[in-house]
């Protein structure tokens, strides 16, 4: 079991060093760094000769030995870098070849087979970015490629070993909601033997499908397949129900989760009550029954169904009036205690999966359909227990107002869905509810004349359009129109509907005894609580995020907690059974392990440079993190700390720091720094310098190697994980040192693979090139984009736009710019010499400009022990 | 709510004339209460329904220019008892409020509109307010409540609010069932008559050009208080009652019956409950008499 | 502006400029409007078809139509619609452009324009000139003297006023272009029943002077209440339509 103290903390347990200083002090270990070209057959070398590539690299500073070969990624490459290592002590490794994307896995193990830590390599993508789109360029690529290889070789320089954090798994599940999705779920997890904890806040489980009468398209008694699965999960020795209960506050991380469930009193006895209902019949107490969605009563005493799991009573204190009959009643069994206190429970857990489900949507609000006012407009949901022969009336379908069965009946769709004005998106499975419940009260009462008012019709699953053909040919009514209003006819009670009727091309009204309206549904009460608490987000409807939504349906953004069922968004019976499963699959996957890696480039706060420290009440990291990830205690004199198991590593807390009290492991303040100096050391009035995010826009100009779409030469990347990393010191520092332009590129704000980096990206951008503009830079030298994998055509355009504006203004325009904005630039940038490791990049960069060297990192090498160098070739 | 303790008074063209009775009971009846109007100067119209028939910008220059006419007097709040233009005035408002580009785009035209120096601007926000929402929002029904001295018991009222008053849909009141008038007729004392078509189009905006439209809608809405009830109508805009009280003959006509419904402006059954005189009230410029419904509750 | 749709219809981008128009694409053909719509059995089409032919690009079938002109501006429409379109002021702006292009020819859309033409010469409404301006665009003599029992009345009572109000410099309000002064169109070939004839050409005409409309309102009014003073003492009722007719002589002269 590794130290759990050693992971609160960011800092590489295993490494033990810190990240920034160690490699800078005169005393550090020199640098050894390895330079591979490879020629990648003739993909490279046709365009841009490797051995040149080699002899420049092995002016560099700390570079060792220099070398190219025909393909490094094969066997005799890697055993090449293995043998290397091993004879010349090389501690550090650059790969000038491919895109990330492609091999830095594999030399990754590579290096660390032979005991170099993974992280102390870098690949120089000389092939995607440079021989593969400046191939009617060659000097200029070639030039372009040494390039590449001086900013790697800058950056690995100050890379640091890093170790995965590894973390213990606590073998026990937690499932919150007991539905079905939570019930499925919990029996695939009770059946791989994992312990789980099902905690629901109502008195039983069952959720929303005990509710309902029968279910599509099969015809199904809901409840009839439903208990014997609750029954199972009330007898299963694995799974422990703790019903009547909510969550109240979580900690802790992947693998080691506590949590705090708040036991509701009950008031009854757990291990007392056998559930025989003589309470029952003694309580003078008539209350609306919720599960009945308040149609028919219950007492203060109750279960809320016959076939209820846990088959144990409840007292509704604020209805009770304490009359003590139900004591009376109990008698010997002595089950009842007014004296009981809400239970706080500890649990440590290794995953959770939220199944929360959803609520039905209140129409209230539609004024113009008259729910609340006129007696026999009522809900789908109210509808589905009237029917039901477990229902308040016994299966008796009879309107509100008079008790009578409606001889015509109409139920109108989307009632609060598809509406911008409640809720925007469809709900998904109210056409077939619908449906399904004028079948069923046809086949009750074959007189019975329902009319469906509908915009459309979705029947998309298994069986569905079948299903709607038999609603058409049992003769339900179904007319293309949204009803404007409903009307009361005083007197009858009947309901007049008005409806735009388009088929037949003009309004119509329609007279009915009773109204059916199939609302929204919506995400259950008390989710954005729990969102909260879990520090998971939840959508714009409300319901909780999925990490991914085509790749990663169950998976919330927070490692370790899963999701299932509607609390995801609505679905049906059959979607939210697979989804209870996969999420069963997905927490195995993690309970299966003793311990769980966890990938280091997290974030670090250095303590001594958090305002919080000092009294603070800075919120900024925190309110940027989409994760939970940062423990932040503004006004408590602690300073904050990142979490690194919920850490996924976007690096936008490390941006937005206005003290720049954050660092990025492998990707710090210093090692892009130094990155930007080594491309702008040489002509960089004529650049164009781009930020890429690892995924999207990195894959895209990516992709624009692949397709060859080629684009002029005089352009440079820099790859960051997320365009969140991107600090506006970044950008000013690059047009400080002369750039002729500057690209941040990343995803598409809604593809962000950080859910959010993107778009604090954005806001940051547009505020900094307002001030660039003020300070004289022309527009078009400073952009923001979004690229998408597949888009390698709109990064090779972007690429020409930005280089063509830099060949327009030409040289003399550009360096006057810069020289009008660089004492403010300068100034705003004073801060950031107090970054730990930046000080000692600008100051050997500043050094070298006045001594007009141009690659500013050979100054770094006279200072530092000298590296033995060792003649190129193989 | 912060009390107002003045507001600019924005007329309106229609209560120059067709609905003097309305001017001059919203005057006294504010008066009485100590709720103080200063007459906005050199008001200009609007521009009903039709301002935007040529140019859009129009929609919002129009009522605009009033509301920095507002400004001009060093007032924030405007008070406007048309519920055609309060809705025009409140709209534009809102708009040049919200978007920096609108209240450039005014400010613009009106500096050009007068000499340098002289330009009307309008810089601040500027909130136009209904007198009725006045009276149930910042002067307060329970107020109100204490000023009442000749309940009005036994009168039968059905409150119509027509379009402009409550849509699209503000903060004060229900779209499709609002109630804000009733409760004001039932704090006076009358006996609140809920009817279906309270708040359906009276088609007003048609009067002149499409009479059988206006004649037809408002016989509707008259036939459904009458149905309910009502002894009379209340309501709160100009347009609606021209319809309602002037165009109720030509309704008989259409709907084949009598209706014999007085109109009153909400105004006018304040100031009664108020203990004012009501021979200041206009009941005479009626077309459809009160005095009978009057006199037997004993006004 | 929802300029992100790339249309092919020129009169579909014409329309997303609009204030109104702006979401027009997202009409999913609910219903909700023309189910709300109190004057719908007034129109040829509703607003639901209207939207879909705005999406179909069918400028002509749309601009020509009556529907915008019989619009209350009641907001039942706006206030209900789930996509959140403003259809009411979309009725607005299809006032507009069809006035633009030469196509209104309904009475309301005279009204329209006789009302702004009196707000911009006066800076507030004077009804009595609005009430010349209009009949003399329209014509509309029978419905002219279907209004005069009821302008009597209201002439009795007090609610008609003599004089107009004005603010002090109206051209304030004429630098708010609230109608087109340089060109009025109009339908030619207006009927006796002052209905507009379909598709006519389109003709110029200056707008009668300010003077001109001062005078003939005050002699028309006059000779009218003069001339029905004299029927209503006991006059068979055929008179009235007779006077009705050597009225209508009387304006066509003076007009030419």
């Amino acid at each position: 079991m590794v130290d759990r103290k050693a992971v609160e903390d960011s800092e590489p347990a295993a490494a033990g060093r810190s990240t920034e200083d160690a490699s800078l002090a005169p005393e550090a270990e020199e640098l050894r760094i390895g330079v591979y070209v490879c020629h990648c057959g003739s993909n490279i070398a046709s365009v841009i000769t490797p051995s040149e590539v080699v002899a420049y690299a092995e002016t560099l500073p700390g570079v060792a030995i220099a070398k190219e070969h025909r393909y490094m990624c094969s066997d005799p490459g890697q055993s090449l870098v293995q043998a290397d290592i091993k004879e010349h002590r090389l501690n550090r490794i650059v790969v000038a070849a491919c895109s990330v994307a492609m091999h830095e896995p594999t030399f990754r193990a590579c290096i660390s087979e032979v005991g170099l830590n993974p992280f102390m390599f870098e690949m120089a993508n000389i092939r995607e970015h440079a021989s593969w789109v400046h191939s009617h360029e060659k000097p200029a690529a070639l030039e372009k490629a040494k390039e590449i290889v001086a900013s790697a070789v800058a950056k690995v320089s100050y890379s640091q070993p890093l170790d995965m954090f590894k973390v213990p798994v606590t073998r026990r599940a937690l499932v919150i909601g007991g539905g079905i999705a939570g019930i499925s779920a919990a029996l695939d997890l009770a059946d791989m033997q994992i312990e789980t904890y099902l905690v629901e806040k109502s008195p039983t489980i069952g959720g929303r499908m005990a509710q309902l009468d029968k279910t599509f398209p099969t015809m199904d008694c809901s409840i009839c397949i439903e208990a014997p699965k609750m029954v199972d999960v009330g007898k299963n020795s694995f799974i422990n129900l703790l019903t009547y209960s909510e969550v109240r506050e979580v900690n802790g991380y992947i693998g080691n989760f506590e949590v705090k469930v708040e036991r509701k009193p009950r008031y009854v006895l757990l291990d007392r009550c056998t559930g025989c209902g003589l309470c029952v019949d003694v309580c003078p107490i008539d209350i609306p029954n919720e599960f009945e969605e308040g149609l028919g009563p219950r007492k203060a005493i109750y279960v809320p169904m016959a076939q209820a799991v846990p088959s144990i009573y409840t007292i509704d204190r604020d209805a009770c009036i304490e009359c003590y009959k139900c004591v009376d009643a109990c008698g010997a069994l002595e089950a009842i205690n007014f004296a009981e206190e809400p239970e706080m429970i500890d649990l440590e857990v290794g995953t959770i999966i939220v199944a929360t489900g959803y609520d039905t949507w209140d129409p209230t609000e539609i004024e113009e359909y008259g729910f609340g006012v006129y007696d026999n407009v009522t809900t789908m949901m109210e509808i589905e227990r009237l029917h039901c022969a477990g229902g308040p009336t016994v299966g008796e379908f009879v309107r509100p107002s008079d008790g009578t069965t409606p001889k015509r009946l109409g139920l109108i769709q989307c009632v609060g869905s598809r509406d911008k004005r409640y809720n925007e998106y469809c709900s998904g499975f109210c056409c077939m509810y619908t449906i399904k419940n004028a079948l069923l009260l046809k086949w009750l009462y074959p007189e019975m004349e329902i009319t469906i008012f509908r915009i459309d019709i979705r029947t998309p699953g298994k069986s569905y359009e079948e299903f709607y053909e038999r609603a058409r040919e049992a003769g339900i009514h179904f007319v293309q129109g949204r009803p404007a209003e409903i009307r009361e006819v005083p007197g009858s009670k009947n309901l007049i509907v008005r409806a735009d009727n388009a088929s037949l091309g003009r309004p119509a009204e329609y007279e009915f005894d009773m109204v059916g309206l199939s609302t929204a549904a919506i995400s259950s009460d008390g989710s954005e609580e729990l969102a909260r608490v879990l520090t998971v987000p939840i959508d714009t409807h409300g319901f909780f995020m999925e990490s991914h939504p085509k790749l990663k349906p169950i998976d919330s953004p927070t490692e370790g907690i899963y999701l299932a069922g509607a609390a995801q968004g609505p679905k049906d019976i059959p979607l939210s059974v697979s989804q209870g499963s996969g999420a069963a699959g997905r927490a195995s996957r993690v309970l299966s392990h003793d311990e769980w890696e966890i990938d280091p480039i997290v974030a670090y706060v250095y303590p001594d440079r958090c305002i919080n420290a000092r009294g603070g009440k800075c919120t900024i990291c925190y309110d940027a993190c989409p994760y939970g990830a940062i423990d932040n205690r503004p006004g408590s004199g602690e300073p904050t700390r990142i979490i690194p198991a919920k850490c996924h590593a976007c690096g936008t807390c490390v941006a937005e720091c206005p003290h720049n009290a954050i660092t990025q492991h492998h990707f710090t303040d210093g090692q892009v720094l130094a990155q930007i100096h080594a491309l702008l050391a040489d002509r960089p009035e004529e650049k164009v310098l781009a930020f890429t995010c690892r995924w999207c826009s990195g894959m895209g100009a990516d992709n624009a190697g692949v397709s060859h779409f080629e684009y002029p030469a005089n352009t440079r990347n820099i790859m960051v994980m997320c365009a969140g990393r991107v600090d506006r010191d970044f950008v000013m520092e690059a047009f400080r040192l002369g750039a002729g332009a500057v690209l941040v590129s990343g995803c598409h704000p809604q593809d962000c693979h950080y859910i959010d980096g993107r778009q604090h990206a954005q806001v940051r951008m547009d505020k900094l090139a307002v001030q660039l503009e003020k300070l004289g830079i022309s527009p078009g030298r400073f952009r923001i984009e979004s690229v998408s994998a597949t888009e390698g055509a709109k990064w090779s355009r972007i690429m020409r736009e930005m280089s063509g504006t830099v060949r327009e203004l030409g040289v003399e325009q550009v360096r006057t710019e810069n020289e009008a904005a660089r004492p403010h630039l300068a100034r705003f940038l004073r801060r950031m010499q107090e970054v730990p490791g930046v000080a000692e990049v600008l100051k050997l960069s500043d050094e070298a400009r006045l001594q007009g060297i141009a690659t500013p990192i050979q100054q770094a090498a006279a200072r530092r022990p000298s590296a033995v160098h060792v003649a190129g070739g193989e | 709510m912060t009390v107002g303790s003045r507001y600019a008074y924005y007329p309106g063209c229609s209560l120059l004339s067709g609905a003097r009775e309305y001017d001059h009971s919203v005057r006294a009846v504010f008066a009485h209460l100590g709720i103080e109007l200063v007459d906005l100067e050199d008001w200009s119209c609007c521009g009903a329904v039709h301002a935007d028939v040529h140019n859009p910008d129009a929609a919002v220059l129009l009522p605009a220019r009033n509301l920095a006419l507002a400004e001009a007097q060093g007032l924030d709040r405007v008070v406007a008892p048309c519920s055609g233009c309060y809705r025009n005035l409140r709209r534009a408002g809102k708009k040049v409020a919200g978007d920096k580009q609108v209240r450039s785009m005014v400010n613009d035209h009106l500096a050009g509109a007068r000499a340098e120096g002289h330009a009307l601007q309008l810089t601040t926000d500027v909130e136009v307010l209904h007198p009725l929402y006045v009276l149930l929002e910042e002067f307060g029904l329970d107020r109100l409540a204490q000023e009442v001295s000749h309940p009005l018991y036994g009168l039968r009222v059905a409150s119509y609010y027509g379009c402009m008053l409550t849509r699209p849909k503000d903060v004060f009141d229900s779209t499709e069932r609002p109630v804000g008038m009733d409760e004001l007729v039932a704090v006076l004392g009358g006996e609140v008559v809920d009817y279906p078509m309270k708040a359906k189009c009276c088609g007003g905006a048609m009067a002149i050009s499409h009479a059988d439209v206006t004649a037809r809608l408002t016989g509707n809405v008259l036939v459904s208080a009458r149905d309910a009830g009502a002894d009379i109508v209340t309501l709160a805009c100009p347009m609606c009652h021209t319809a309602l009280d002037a165009y109720q003959s030509k309704a008989e006509r259409l709907m084949g019956q009598a209706l014999d419904l007085p109109v009153l402006y909400f105004t006018q059954l304040v100031g009664l409950a108020l203990g004012l005189d009501p021979a200041s009230l206009g009941f005479s410029r009626h077309l459809v008499s009160p005095h009978e419904q009057l006199a037997r509750v004993g006004f | 502006m929802s300029t992100d749709a790339a249309v092919s219809s020129t009169f579909l981008a014409e329309v997303l400029e609009t204030e109104g128009g702006r979401l027009v694409l997202q009409c999913y053909q609910c219903g909700t409007c023309s189910g709300s719509c109190p004057v719908i059995d007034e129109m040829e089409y509703g607003p639901r078809r209207m939207l879909h032919m705005i999406q179909a690009g069918m400028e002509t079938e749309v601009l020509t139509s009556r529907d915008m002109w019989r619009c209350v501006s009641c907001y039942s429409c706006a206030n209900r619609c789930p996509r959140g379109i403003e259809i009411t002021d979309l009725m607005a702006d299809l006032r507009r452009m069809a006035g633009e292009k030469g196509y209104a020819h309904d009475k309301e859309a005279e009204f329209g324009q006789a009302f702004m033409q009196t707000v911009q010469t006066h800076g507030r409404l004077f009804e009595p000139e609005l009430m010349v301006r209009y009949y003399l665009r329209v014509l509309d003599v029978a419905g002219l003297l279907k209004m005069v029992p009821l302008g009597l009345r209201m002439l009795a009572k007090g609610k008609l006023p003599f004089l107009p109000e004005r603010v002090s410099e109206p051209r304030e309000i004429a630098a708010m272009e609230v109608v087109d002064t340089t060109q009025i169109k109009i339908a030619s070939g207006v009927s006796l029943t002052g209905r507009g004839v379909e598709g006519d050409r389109i003709r110029q005409r200056r707008d009668p002077g300010q003077l001109t409309l001062g005078v003939l309102g005050l002699i028309g009014t006059a000779l009218v209440a003069l001339l029905l003073g004299l029927l209503a003492r006991g006059s068979p009722k055929g008179m009235a339509p007779a006077a009705g007719r050597g009225l209508q002589h009387f304006i066509r002269g003076r007009l030419g």
